[in-house]
């Protein structure tokens, strides 16, 4: 029982593990008091092997319950003297990176349109006179051909004024049955202001085959708006004159922003102007050796740097290719 | 271009259509408009009177005090300033509560001491016509107390503002008339016949002297006038004029605008004493000529001038002349009803500077035959307004071959039609047939086809192909009216580019990871920017017209665009900026670059994270010794990039005078040579089942690293798989050694012994442990 006395006495885990190693561990009394046992009478041995069992048992267990209760209270020492963390000190963000809003949109149109079946494309800045203007039925007296809004180059080239330009290309690389978008960044040579900046990105896209159709053209638009902003967007279609389509529409969709109800969004009137669009003019196609008897479809073409300018409320279009950190670590998704 | 719904009422009946339905049709249906605005609302407050007292005001010179009888039992007291106020004169008063179309409220007020219940207006406080001298002087039979609204006929209008953006297309809508056309088909309304009085009347007069000598002139017609001198324009004309911003410039001149307005199509009117032969043609080069609003304007090749014996007398299609322009002095008269090139017009009119509204039209290229409707009007307004003025010669009127045209028919097959606007047409074709006649087409409808006849006035550019004949039908049924329909196509699967994918990759990886912000920037230097910078980077392309003259070199090198970044957000915390962009090469090609710079970032940790973003993507980035001098980078601390066996970048510490705020790291890489097709295939690695073992080494080294890589690659021992870099710092160069062994597991000793055999072969190569 002085065992058991010795056991009850101890108060921390240390003087435990030496009890432990004393009396309990391969070298303890207790188990050498059991390897003697060979060594007694054999008329004794089940005597003092049932004593010493016994004994062993006992303290075992009392050890066990010791050893939790002093587990226990170590971690309950170990809380108490934890330092006391100030949850109440705002957590610092880590300095942030960001993409461009362009970048974030863009991302988002193609994808919708990639899952509806569209080719994504990209095309250079730098374009033909032929590629951004003959290709896409602008004739050479045609006001838009005026030097004041288009960046011409000495060579002869220019900057691409609209992503119209690309069309051609893409007619005679991917059609005549092909669907395509095309966003880019454009240039317009012209006296900059809060909604006015040389460089904005337009987003095209066309789809031409044997049965095209203008109600294929409104399907299209409203499912793209519908699913760029997540919910039902009407669109109606007005007409509107743009030279390589024909007819052409001015097409609005009613005010994501507002439900229709009408915002400063909206100037009120709860539709938003989109994007011009039509049915291919067939001088555009045959430009592409597309059969214009053969073949026709629709193309339209948005604002993407409108577009973000609308989603985030951005009051200044030059911000945009401005390079303020503060302002671009501002917009993140 | 504003219009008038009185004035449309001339050519169909719209009674019971509000301006706001005429809008709101006109914009689902044919054009844009801006804004419907009504003119002379909430005047029923203004009423006839009778000044019947007219004294001076005793503290002024130049007011009056009045009373004046609107039909009530006291007469009011007004006072007016109005030079004209008199007893006796019939006038229009604004009484007490009115509020003025310019927002001015009339109240009883006391000026200068005396009391005043009211406002005698003029036409010009009416918004009715032109100021002309003081106040309204009506009939002396007009009946007291009636509404002014009542008097005035046209003082209540509503005027609708199209976009002109919105009818570039359409030269048959810069008129009245050609606006009641739509909506007479918009409203199944009919048309009014117009009263057309036959010109050839005077083809019994002797002709004017005219010749066409240059082809932009396509039709040229001028008939004279005598004994019309100094017409004033009746109020309907002016008040017409007026309220769609033209003032009153005596009959001759107004009339030419009022017909214009109505018809579409630009006249001219010329003093007759200052022009005998005409001629349509080019002046010398340099020729000086004065326009009628004093426009100094220098002859070119291109422009073409209308001439008297000669010289010019004004700018075809744009102005006339100062030389000829009527004048009070004015007895007698030439019009001018033409039609020229359009694209002749627009280039002059936008060399001289000058958009008027015949310039506006012409552009547009009007239909020759407009002419003879101009011209009927114009003679039959005169004979209404100016009985006096005799026709003294032939309308004479001379057509270049180039104006002639033959009838147009179109045939649109009805398959046609509903393939391409998704419309099921079957039972619809009566409505087809109507709106077509109403618009001046002549359809015939088979069982297979329609057929048209396009009317002169559309037959300009506007409706040549099938599908301009589609819009017509398509947008009179209605754009609401059709239904979105999925389109049938056949699926396939759409081809991966995987250089788009990289580029997203490494732009989240840039942003997200490494913190960097995208930018966008300019595709030319900003050459104040690269002043300041002290760099002259290389351009291989120029732009000829710049909006600002020194920014005209079109950018090989997106570094300076980046560096410009870094230095305009130079207060900012933390400044690492990328940006995926275009240059132009030396040989004219173009580029997708990848450039960044990062401040305060170590050059390696820059070098690590490019290998890193790119090791993700499949390839291999190295960095080589640049022996070539940038202007952009530290004369030494620079390096080129190396990807698949050739130089694809550069990346390096800025040099102190580009960027001296800051210590920073610059690197481009130009993506359109990376092979992004050629990933190699990622086999997984080959587990060994025994432990291998990683042993690190710090080495002292002066010289460069790739020297001591060189040494310590010659180390070989069957059982060390591979070797690496894993810290520097200073001088001290921390390579693990991978030793591991496929047959079985290597003990202590065995590893300690290759660890001294590593040791010693350094030791023997001068490269020595640091201790």
């Amino acid at each position: 029982m002085d065992i058991l006395n010795e056991l009850a006495k101890i108060a921390n885990e240390a003087d435990l593990a030496n009890f432990h190693k004393k009396y309990l561990s391969k070298t303890g009394e207790l188990t050498a008091q059991l390897q003697n046992l060979k060594n007694l009478p054999a008329d004794q041995r089940a005597t003092a092997g049932n004593r010493i069992n016994e004994l062993k048992r006992n303290v075992e267990r009392e050890f066990f319950r010791k050893q939790a209760v002093l587990r226990e209270q170590a971690i309950n020492d170990q809380l108490r003297a934890d330092p006391l963390i100030d949850i109440t000190v705002p957590a610092i963000k880590e300095p942030q990176g960001s993409l461009h809003p362009i970048t974030y949109l863009t991302r988002r149109v193609s994808e919708i349109c990639r899952s509806m079946g569209f080719l994504v494309v990209d095309g250079n800045e730098v374009v033909t006179e032929f590629e951004n203007f003959d290709a896409v039925n602008i004739p050479a007296d045609h006001p838009a051909r005026d030097m004041q809004d288009t960046f011409w180059l000495t060579n002869g080239k220019l900057l691409k004024t609209q992503t119209s330009a690309m069309q051609n290309a893409i007619l005679r690389k991917y059609g005549p049955v092909v669907s395509a978008i095309f966003p880019g960044r454009c240039y317009r040579n012209e006296a900059t202001d809060a909604s006015h900046e040389f460089a904005f990105f337009q987003c095209e896209g066309m789809m031409v085959g044997e049965n095209i159709s203008i109600a294929n053209l409104i399907y299209v638009m409203k499912t793209i708006l519908s699913e760029v902003y997540g919910k039902e967007i009407e669109v109606r279609l007005r007409p509107g004159y743009f030279p390589f389509v024909e007819p052409g529409f001015e097409l609005d969709a009613s005010c994501p922003f507002c439900g229709g109800k009408g915002c400063s969004v909206c100037k009120h009137s709860g539709w938003i102007e989109f994007c011009g669009c039509g049915m291919i003019h067939q001088n555009v196609l045959r430009q592409a050796n597309v059969d214009p008897e053969r073949y026709q479809g629709f193309a339209f073409g948005f604002g993407l740097t409108r577009m973000a300018m609308m989603q985030y409320a951005i009051n200044d279009i030059r911000l945009l290719n401005s390079g303020n950190l503060e302002f671009l670590r501002g917009i993140r998704r | 271009m504003k219009i008038s719904v009185n004035w449309l009422n001339d050519y169909v009946d719209l009674s019971g259509i509000t301006a706001t339905e005429i809008a709101d049709k006109l914009t689902q249906i044919t054009c844009e408009v801006e804004e419907v605005i009504p003119v002379g609302r909430d005047l029923n407050t203004i009423v006839v009177g009778k000044i019947l007292t007219c004294v001076n005001h005793p503290q002024s010179d130049h007011l009056h005090l009045l009373t004046v009888d609107i039909g009530k039992k006291q007469p009011l007291n007004i006072v007016c300033g109005a030079p004209n106020a008199r007893a006796g004169i019939i006038v229009a008063v604004a009484t007490v509560g009115t509020v003025m179309p310019n927002g001015m409220k009339i109240e009883a007020v006391k000026l200068r001491g005396c009391d005043s219940c009211g406002m005698c207006c003029s036409y010009a406080e009416l918004g009715y016509k032109e100021e002309n001298e003081g106040i309204i002087e009506l009939p002396a039979d007009t009946k007291i107390g009636t509404p002014i609204t009542a008097v005035l006929s046209g003082l209540t209008d509503d005027i609708i503002d199209i976009d002109n953006k919105s009818i570039t297309n359409r030269p048959d809508l810069w008129g009245h008339y050609g606006l009641a056309r739509e909506l007479a088909v918009i409203f199944d309304r009919p048309l009014k016949s117009i009263s057309i009085k036959n010109v050839s009347a005077y083809d019994e007069l002797p002709p004017l002297n005219i010749k066409i000598e240059n082809d932009h002139c396509l039709s040229y017609g001028a008939i004279k006038v005598t004994n019309v001198g100094d017409c004033v324009s009746p109020d309907l004309i002016q008040n017409r004029l007026y309220k769609l911003g033209h003032n009153s410039h005596g009959l001759l001149v107004d009339l030419t605008n009022y017909v214009m307005l109505a018809f579409g199509n630009p006249l001219h009117a010329f003093d007759a004493s200052k022009v005998e032969k005409i001629s349509i043609g080019t002046v010398p080069v340099g020729t000086k000529f004065t326009t009628l609003k004093d426009n100094q304007i220098t002859a070119t090749k291109e422009m073409l001038f209308i001439k008297s014996n000669g010289k010019p007398v004004a700018l075809a299609g744009i102005m006339g002349g100062k030389n000829s322009e009527i004048t009070p002095a004015t007895r007698d008269a030439v019009f001018e009803i033409a039609t020229f090139d359009a694209a002749n017009v627009r280039r002059t009119s936008v060399a001289v500077g000058i958009r008027s509204d015949a310039s506006m039209r012409y552009e547009k290229a009007l239909d020759p035959e407009t002419n003879w409707l101009a011209t009927a009007e114009l003679l039959r307004l005169l004979q209404q307004y100016a009985p006096q003025a005799k026709v003294v010669s032939s309308f004479t009127r001379v057509v270049n071959p180039k104006a002639v045209r033959s009838t147009q028919t179109i045939v649109v097959p009805k398959q046609r039609l509903c393939s391409f606007t998704g419309v099921d047409f079957t039972n619809q074709y009566d409505l087809v047939k109507r709106k077509l006649t109403a618009l001046g087409f002549q359809p015939k409808i088979t069982a297979k086809d329609i057929t048209v006849t396009v009317p002169s006035w559309r037959s300009w550019k506007d409706i040549t192909t099938p599908a301009d004949v589609i819009e017509e039908i398509i947008r009179n049924y209605g754009y609401q009216n059709i239904p979105p329909v999925a389109p049938t196509v056949q699926i396939k699967p759409l081809p991966y580019d995987a250089y788009a994918a990289a580029k997203e990759q490494i732009k989240d990886a840039l942003a997200w990871h490494y913190y960097f912000n995208e930018v966008h920037t300019n595709i030319w230097y900003d050459t104040k920017a690269l002043k300041n910078m002290g760099l002259t980077p290389p351009s291989y392309a120029t732009i000829a017209n710049p909006f600002n003259k020194d920014d005209n070199q079109i950018r090989s090198t997106m570094l300076p665009s980046m560096l410009t970044v870094a230095v305009n957000n130079k207060l900012q915390p933390m400044v690492r900026v990328f940006e995926i962009g275009r240059v132009i090469n030396a040989d004219g090609t173009e580029s997708e670059h990848l450039a960044g710079t990062a401040v305060c970032l170590p050059y390696h940790e820059v070098a690590r994270m490019l290998v890193s973003i790119f090791d993700r993507l499949g390839f291999v980035l190295e960095y080589k010794i640049n022996t070539v001098d940038n202007p952009v980078f530290h004369p030494t601390n620079n390096a080129e990039i190396w990807c698949n066996g050739q130089c694809v970048g550069k990346i390096g510490i800025v040099h102190p005078r580009v960027l001296g705020y800051a210590q920073a790291v610059a690197f481009e890489i130009d993506l359109s040579t990376i092979a992004w097709d050629s990933v190699p295939q990622n086999l997984a690695p080959v587990l060994s089942k025994f432990p291998k073992t990683e042993l690190d080494f710090t080495f002292v080294w002066n010289g460069i690293y790739a020297d001591l890589a060189k040494i310590m690659a010659g180390f070989n021992h069957p059982y060390v798989t591979g070797q690496h870099l894993t810290a520097v710092y200073e001088n001290r160069y921390t390579l693990t050694f991978t030793v591991s062994c496929r047959e079985k597991t290597l003990d202590k000793e065995e590893i300690k012994q290759i660890h001294q055999e590593i040791v010693d072969f350094a030791a023997k190569n001068s490269v020595h442990l640091y201790q």
